[in-house]
């Protein structure tokens, strides 16, 4: 049984309920085997912590990206080799609010963890409220990534395609959109998913920790994806 | 709107029909064209004159192995044009030197100097030239509409998923070690059957330049035709033995960087037939700075299943598909002077010129600009 203590600026509620579904972990409120935080300076010494939004030596960062139902259906698809040798990646990413680094590094993680790779080619282009990244890896690999900035309140869209050399993926909201009606246009929902990989998440990061992990290689791989938004520069205005 | 039925309809010559016959097809369907000949050079392979026949046969309409005399014995208003992709200019060249106005298949070309040629050759012989596409198929009139209507305001970044899921002959890695590369030419002819042979001829063109002209022209058209000026790109053969041996592209990525401050994007590919249960994914996000929009191309579709299915069968079929037909109104009303072609030879040239640089920038690995015109 490993103890988990909570100390979260947002979303805590969350984290808790996704935790009392694990059965080998319990919630407490001192004398934690592992901490869970969104502040740096919260970092005890000695006690494996999964860092939310920000990166710490010290610290597991978090890539929740991967973690995703969709993100987990793809990869494992691409570890039983039902895909083939991933080709091309294409996520677009469009989000009522500024399109934050924290964001951008999860999207670019996410393409670097599916290629299992660094990419050796970037490019990048900008205009109001957008951003595309373009990444070549070596074995002739690419991904393409787009975020925007939509300017109606609401909800955003996400949709994620994965083309391998023997199959393809497909994940996708304007797929997953049930309809509403109540007079006028219809509406286009999402069931209520968006908190579902946080479990996961949570048990990437146990798993870690009663392995023993040390944080080095995934704080490698989360600066890895924080390089390639730095270059391209500032986060596009709306 | 109709174009005037009362009209006499325009009398059309096809030169050449040898790889998918939908444009002639379409063209003699329609009421305001009345397709006379089947014409080509007579310096033609043989299996050209045997598909120029047969096509001819079928309609009860003479072939004519001689261009010019079609074009003298036969009192044509119009031509379609639809040889191997490398001949397309060059046809529709001598159709626009005699007066006739044009329709002719995709891709326009893969030479600039050929498309640049065709322009001048149609300028100054004041004839209309229509080059095939798929612009007004119903979900691309849809998205049409709401940009032309405000919904979305103005554009601000565009992005196609254009994956056709034909296979293409033998799968990459099946070529076994001392065998031969596979020949284009012959592996396009064999791929005539299943109408998997948009490449055919003896240039060998990866999916960008086959089938880069469709989304290209979804992205002219819904971004009013703003021109692209700079492209980086990333090409590879992964899936089919016939591109790697010919050192062209079967999937491809795209950035481009367009007129107006708008960034558009492209990602294509012949990916097989494994990886999509329909034609492919095809797809459109449209991003305005007041609304944004995800467009299925390939809607409205009813979806069949039924015991003993063929693999190989759609399970989703297009319907409501206009897209031909309308092509061809477009056409008769560009001849008749009542509006301009949906793609013209000037658009079609610099989409060509997009296709040149991408595929430049993913042999070179930088960004290349576009030789526009």
């Amino acid at each position: 049984m490993t103890r988990l203590r909570f100390q979260l600026k947002e979303s805590e509620a969350d984290y808790r309920a996704a935790a009392s579904r694990i059965d080998d972990a319990r919630v407490v409120e001192e004398d934690a085997d592992a901490l869970i935080t969104d502040e740096a300076g919260l970092i005890p010494e000695g006690v494996p912590t999964l860092l939310l939004g920000d990166t710490d030596a010290n610290a597991f960062p978090a890539l929740p990206w991967r973690f995703t139902p969709q993100a987990q259906s793809i990869r494992a698809s691409l570890d039983d080799g039902q895909l083939g040798t991933p080709g091309l990646l294409r996520l677009h990413h469009w989000h009522p609010g500024a399109i934050t680094m924290d964001t951008q590094i999860a999207a670019i993680d996410l393409a670097l963890w599916l290629f299992d790779a660094t990419p050796n080619a970037t490019h990048n282009a900008t205009s109001a409220g957008n951003r595309l990244f373009h990444l070549g890896f070596p074995d002739g690999g690419m991904a393409m990534i787009d975020f925007s900035r939509i300017p109606a309140e609401g909800e955003g869209y996400h949709s994620l395609s994965l083309i391998g050399s023997r199959g393809a993926a497909y994940a996708d909201d304007h797929r997953d959109r049930n309809l509403i009606f109540t007079g006028g246009a219809a509406n286009a929902e999402l069931p209520g998913c968006k908190n579902a990989f946080i479990q996961p998440m949570l048990e990437d990061f146990l798993a870690s920790v009663i392995a023993g992990k040390t944080p080095e290689n995934a704080n490698n791989d989360y600066l890895a994806a924080q390089k390639i938004v730095e270059e391209a520069g500032d986060t596009p205005g709306p | 709107m109709k174009t005037a039925r009362s009209r006499d309809p325009f009398k059309v010559g096809v030169f050449s029909v040898v790889k998918h016959c939908y444009l002639p097809r379409a063209i003699a369907a329609h009421p305001r064209f009345e397709i006379c000949c089947v014409a080509d050079d007579d310096n033609r392979p043989e299996w050209t004159h045997d598909r120029n026949a047969l096509f001819a046969g079928e309609f009860g309409i003479p072939y004519l192995r001689d261009v010019e005399a079609a074009i003298k014995t036969h009192d044509l208003d119009a031509v379609a044009v639809s040889p191997e992709a490398e001949r397309h200019c060059e046809l529709a060249i001598r159709a626009a030197e005699a007066g006739l106005h044009i329709v002719v298949d995709k891709p326009l070309s893969t030479r600039l100097e050929d498309c640049d040629r065709l322009i001048d050759a149609i300028e100054s012989n004041d004839v209309t030239c229509l080059i095939w596409n798929r612009n007004y198929l119903p979900a691309l009139i849809q998205a049409r509409t709401a940009l032309k209507d405000g919904r979305l305001g103005n554009l601000r970044s565009i992005h196609c998923d254009f994956y056709f899921s034909k296979d293409a002959g033998p799968p990459l890695g099946s070529r076994a070690e001392g065998d031969p590369p596979i020949d284009w030419l012959e592996r396009q002819l064999d791929a005539h059957a299943d109408g998997s042979d948009g490449g055919v001829g003896t240039e060998p063109m990866g999916e960008l330049q086959v089938e880069g002209i469709y989304p290209l022209a979804y992205i002219r058209m819904l971004s009013s035709e703003a021109r692209v000026n700079r492209v980086f790109a990333r090409t590879t053969a992964l899936f089919h033995q016939a591109h790697a041996d010919n050192g062209v592209d079967d999937l491809a990525s795209v950035t481009l960087e367009m007129e107006n401050g708008v960034t558009g994007s492209l990602c294509i590919g012949r990916i097989g037939a494994a990886a999509h249960p329909d034609i492919g994914e095809i797809k459109l996000h449209l991003v305005g700075d007041k609304g944004s929009m995800v467009v299925s191309e390939a809607r409205p579709e009813v979806s069949i299943h039924y015991r003993d299915q063929p693999d190989l069968e759609f399970r989703n079929r297009r319907v409501a598909d206009s897209n031909n037909y309308l092509l061809a109104e477009n056409f008769a009303r560009a001849i008749d002077g009542n509006e301009e072609p949906i793609l013209d030879a000037r658009g079609a040239r610099n989409i060509c010129a997009t296709v040149l640089a991408a595929v430049e920038s993913g042999k070179a690995g930088k960004p290349i600009s576009v030789d526009n015109r």
